[in-house]
């Protein structure tokens, strides 16, 4: 069974928010180019595990009411994630293309972000439940070598 | 590049498959974000009823 999601990817996401909840106080290109990488690795989690979970529901190894819950977070992540690719490319528009005041535009798409990060997290909550297990957070190599603790199929 | 990143990077091809790591890295590689590039970002997902109808057919 694939397990979703490394530890590595999680400590992207939470260094590449960090970076932008200091938006204002960045350069615009470096806030850019770290909220990309948050989305673009959100994004590819995203589909994975929607992959994976469509194929383990349609052999019918996740039951009606997991799947429900599963399904109501991913539409959430999925609105979640929409939203924050527009608010960055506002944000790309207003830092690069006008010398106005960015500072709510910033907060927009900061908080755009955030809420991209919560609704993935609860995403994947929901995916584990559904027996998509993730990488424990403090991933050792011990753990790492022992992939059906963690792995396996409910 | 340290053993723990080589063995992370197989551990991820192997439980998510080449193109999904593949996408991630390159993401990650990139030196300088455009505009279509913040554009295709939401291309990279889909709504959860596509994944189903897409299995379906």
């Amino acid at each position: 069974m694939p397990r979703l999601l490394s530890l590595a990817l999680m400590a992207m996401l939470s260094c590449g928010l960090a970076g932008c909840a200091g938006c204002a106080k960045e350069n615009p290109q470096d806030t850019l180019d770290t909220s990309y990488k948050v989305l673009a690795t959100i994004g590819i989690a995203y589909d994975t595990n929607m992959r994976v979970a469509t194929e383990l529901r349609q052999q019918g190894l996740i039951p009606d009411d997991k799947w429900d819950n599963f399904k109501d977070t991913s539409v959430k992540a999925y609105n979640a994630y929409q939203a924050a690719c527009t608010a960055l490319l506002q944000y790309y528009n207003a830092v690069m293309k006008t010398d106005g005041s960015t500072e709510q535009i910033t907060a927009y798409a900061n908080q755009a972000l955030t809420e991209a990060q919560t609704a993935f997290n609860e995403f994947i909550t929901e995916a584990e439940k559904c027996g998509i297990k993730t990488l424990p957070a403090n991933n050792d190599t011990n753990q790492a070598e022992q992939p059906s603790k963690n792995a396996t199929q409910e | 590049m340290q053993t723990s990143t080589i063995l992370t990077i197989l551990e991820l091809v192997a439980k998510y498959g080449l193109p999904a790591v593949e996408k991630a890295v390159a993401a990650w590689k990139k030196d300088t974000i455009t505009e279509e590039d913040i554009k295709g970002l939401a291309l990279l997902v889909k709504h959860p009823d596509e994944y189903e109808e897409k299995d379906n057919a």
